[in-house]
């Protein structure tokens, strides 16, 4: 995980998720890239966040975004992120004695519009809480962070504030991640997404 | 290419196609560390002989009280089936000891001496279970940070003036007071059962109630510890003064192991 | 040239075992996985069993996840506490609940625990303890209630009480002192919930809530959340930010539309 650096977030709010990721790639003390893409969005309303060993991010992408085409077109509907959330705990438990070096973090909302996040070990292991999830070199920053901020029914904007700020702060006192954050903010009618203006060292 | 500023300027003993400095510099990397060869020619003994298992120890309203099976073991044999583990220091103290046997009577031994040297000052000054303990935890501090330590894990507890003391120290020299101390597998099997009998009713309980606590945590710790015997030795220490009872024996329940058949298939 | 699509093979897939080593020779090590600190118990009653828990997961020092689920679903009349490596115990007891149904399907009868004891103990064993699960599993079958550990190594043990986990000397501790043949329900309840707590208080790997399964032959019931004794002090004040605190630097907004289908294919 020391690698690569990475920090990714999310949260529940009332009738709306967030999920935001800082944007640096760097080779341990190098910084290579300040736009690297580590949430990825699987269809209208599923998330991914992937922290971890770069090569790893970018492989599960593109097997995920394989799998969850096979499912819309087996299926004639789009995933669930509890649904999506087992197929990638499956496929990193099917690593089990060799795992991908990634813990990543789902966010989404479910068909009649619960709001659903959940994030995993390297092997799969399924965590659900009913408020935020962390993950990433910036770990435990976030968590100190977010679990003096966050309340339970914040509204989208007030939701992008504070997952910004659990984000912002956290990073900057993790030296492999930061430079530069970017925010997803879905509600039921709209996803928001913003960049945000940090530290860039 | 290492990127991490940290990993530079070190040498390269992580290339493997290159020259290893273990070569050049034997005993002197991260791979040596904790090894015989760090430490040179000459070795101290690095594991206890004969050993006691665990002691309790108790703040109950008139005073403490300690509990210890007379077990000294080598290894997984149960070699010594009569041995004091609880001692008396003075009129006020108690000392039960877990670990090395031998160490243990040394520590008797110094401290008889320091009890001689006490009474040859003859200022009607006597020594308090805090002084005993106070020594004991510098001469075991002492003696770890020259590599030599003596492998026990103590208890200390006694009454003077009206100040009840029970106090822990171990080989390393980690010290600390609570109102429950339990050594050795104790501390697991004991401590839990200890701590919810006995806190926040330091001062109601009585020795009666605070002697059938210890013994029902010590038949647990002999059905549970593969080191241990059912008979025991209780130490009360109380404004009276301390008395140590004879070893006797605790009554075990194995009745129910009749219904326990196989393994499942 | 059309690709042909290769369905995954069956069973645990080792292809990134050899770089993983390579990686972790060069310093970079693997993360630390979620494990299940613990303490489980289970113990026998009168009238069937009781199962408990803890709701503690803990990845290295950091606590995971403050209140997960241990005790898993096996069959309507079978539970599995589980300890150990988090995603090991998740997914073989995932597995083994699908070998039980379609077994169910198969022979027309409920699941007897042996069997569930049998399927698990043979996949332990054939990993040879590499998956970490160290299981307390407890159900009611045809021939009565029965209670087994199971070790990653694959051996068992069937017991009338039996304890699992970091935290499974303190929860024995309570069990040798207090557990008795053929006790009542409420008795049984608050013994293991005594054990848990035992747990909860004096192991690290352990903490927040207690949750007990009570099965019989009338069936389970799961009392999640069965003791609360690590509630969260209320804050003292909101931290709520005034809109505009943080800077931006784009913005993007999607609006969801509402697609209507067009009209079905006309196929006559």
């Amino acid at each position: 995980m020391e690698y690569n650096g990475s920090a990714i977030i999310a949260m529940k709010g009332k009738n709306c998720v967030a999920i935001a990721a800082d944007r640096r790639f760097g080779v341990q003390a190098l910084t290579l890239s300040t736009d690297f893409k580590k949430v990825f969005q699987m269809n209208e309303r599923v998330f991914i966040g992937l922290p971890g060993l770069a090569t790893d991010v970018q492989t599960l992408y593109e097997r995920f975004r394989f799998k969850t085409n096979m499912y819309k077109l087996r299926e004639e509907r789009e995933i669930t992120p509890s649904t999506f959330a087992r197929m990638v705990s499956s496929t990193l438990y099917e690593k089990r004695f060799g795992p991908y070096f990634c813990e990543p973090v789902i966010a989404g909302l479910e068909k009649d519009g619960t709001p659903y996040i959940c994030t995993m070990d390297l092997l799969g292991c399924i965590t659900t809480p009913a408020d935020f999830v962390v993950s990433g070199t910036a770990s435990n920053q976030m968590y100190g962070m977010a679990e003096s901020l966050w309340e339970p029914d914040l509204e989208p904007e007030e939701l992008f504030e504070t997952i910004s700020q659990s984000l912002l702060n956290a990073v900057d006192r993790d030296a492999i991640s930061g430079w530069g954050a970017v925010v997803h903010v879905i509600t039921p009618e709209r996803i928001l997404t913003r960049t945000l203006k940090g530290r860039m060292d | 290419m290492d990127h991490f500023p940290g990993n530079w300027g070190q040498p390269r003993s992580r290339d493997d196609h290159v020259f290893s400095s273990t070569d050049y510099f034997p005993g002197h990397n991260a791979y040596d560390v904790g090894s015989r060869a760090a430490s040179g020619p000459a070795q101290r003994t690095q594991q206890p002989m004969v050993t006691g298992t665990s002691v309790l120890g108790i703040t109950f309203k008139d005073g403490i009280m300690l509990a210890a099976d007379t077990l000294a073991s080598y290894g997984s044999l149960a070699r010594f089936r009569d041995v004091q583990r609880i001692i008396k220091v003075g009129d006020s103290t108690l000392i039960g000891a877990s670990g090395e046997v031998a160490d243990f009577q040394y520590i008797e031994h110094i401290l008889e001496t320091l009890t001689i040297q006490e009474y040859d000052h003859d200022d009607g000054q006597k020594l308090s279970p805090r002084h005993i303990y106070e020594y004991l935890s510098r001469v075991m501090y002492g003696r770890r940070s020259n590599f030599n330590p003596l492998w026990n894990s103590l208890i200390v507890g006694g009454v003077k003036d009206g100040d009840r003391f029970l106090g822990f120290v171990d080989l390393q020299g980690t010290t600390y007071q609570s109102s429950t101390i339990a050594t050795g597998y104790g501390a697991y099997i004991g401590q839990p059962l200890l701590r919810k009998a006995v806190e926040g009713r330091e001062d109601e309980l009585t020795e009666e109630e605070a002697r059938k606590v210890l013994e029902d945590v010590m038949r647990v710790l002999f059905y549970r510890d593969a080191r241990s015997l059912n008979k025991i030795q209780i130490a009360t220490v109380t404004a009276a003064g301390s008395k140590i009872t004879e070893p006797y024996e605790l009554q075990t329940e194995w009745a129910f192991a009749e219904g326990v058949r196989g393994y499942g298939a | 040239m059309a690709m042909k699509v290769e369905l995954p093979q069956k069973g645990f897939n080792f292809e990134n075992f050899q770089r993983n080593a390579v990686l972790a020779d060069k310093g970079y090590k693997a993360p630390k996985v979620t494990k299940t600190g613990t303490t489980i118990c289970g113990c026998l009653y009168k009238d069937g069993l009781v199962l408990g828990a803890d709701t503690r997961a803990t990845e290295g020092p950091i606590v995971a996840d403050k209140n997960c689920e241990k005790i898993h679903y096996l069959a309507p009349n079978m539970y599995c506490c589980g300890a150990g490596t988090a995603a090991d115990c998740d997914h073989t007891t995932h597995l083994i609940e699908s070998k039980l149904e379609l077994h169910r399907l198969q022979t027309g009868r409920p699941s007897r625990v042996s069997t569930a004891l049998t399927m698990l103990k043979q996949m332990l064993f054939r990993y040879q303890g590499q998956i970490g699960c160290a299981l307390v599993l407890g159900g009611f079958d045809v021939n009565g209630p029965h209670l087994y550990t199971i070790y990653p190594h694959g051996s068992t043990d069937k017991l009338p009480y039996v304890t699992m986990g970091s935290g499974s000397l303190a929860a024995m501790a309570v069990f040798e002192s207090r557990w008795r043949k053929d006790m009542e329900r409420e008795e049984a309840a608050e013994l293991v919930k005594d054990a848990i707590s035992a747990g909860i208080f004096n192991d690290l790997g352990s903490g927040s809530n207690v949750d007990v399964c009570i099965i019989t032959a009338d069936g389970v019931d799961y009392r999640r959340g069965y003791d609360k004794p690590n509630q969260r002090g209320v804050k003292e004040q909101s931290y709520k930010f005034a809109k505009g605190t943080t800077a931006i630097l784009t913005e993007d907004i999607r609006q969801f539309v509402d697609v209507v289908e067009g009209d079905a294919m006309d196929i006559s």
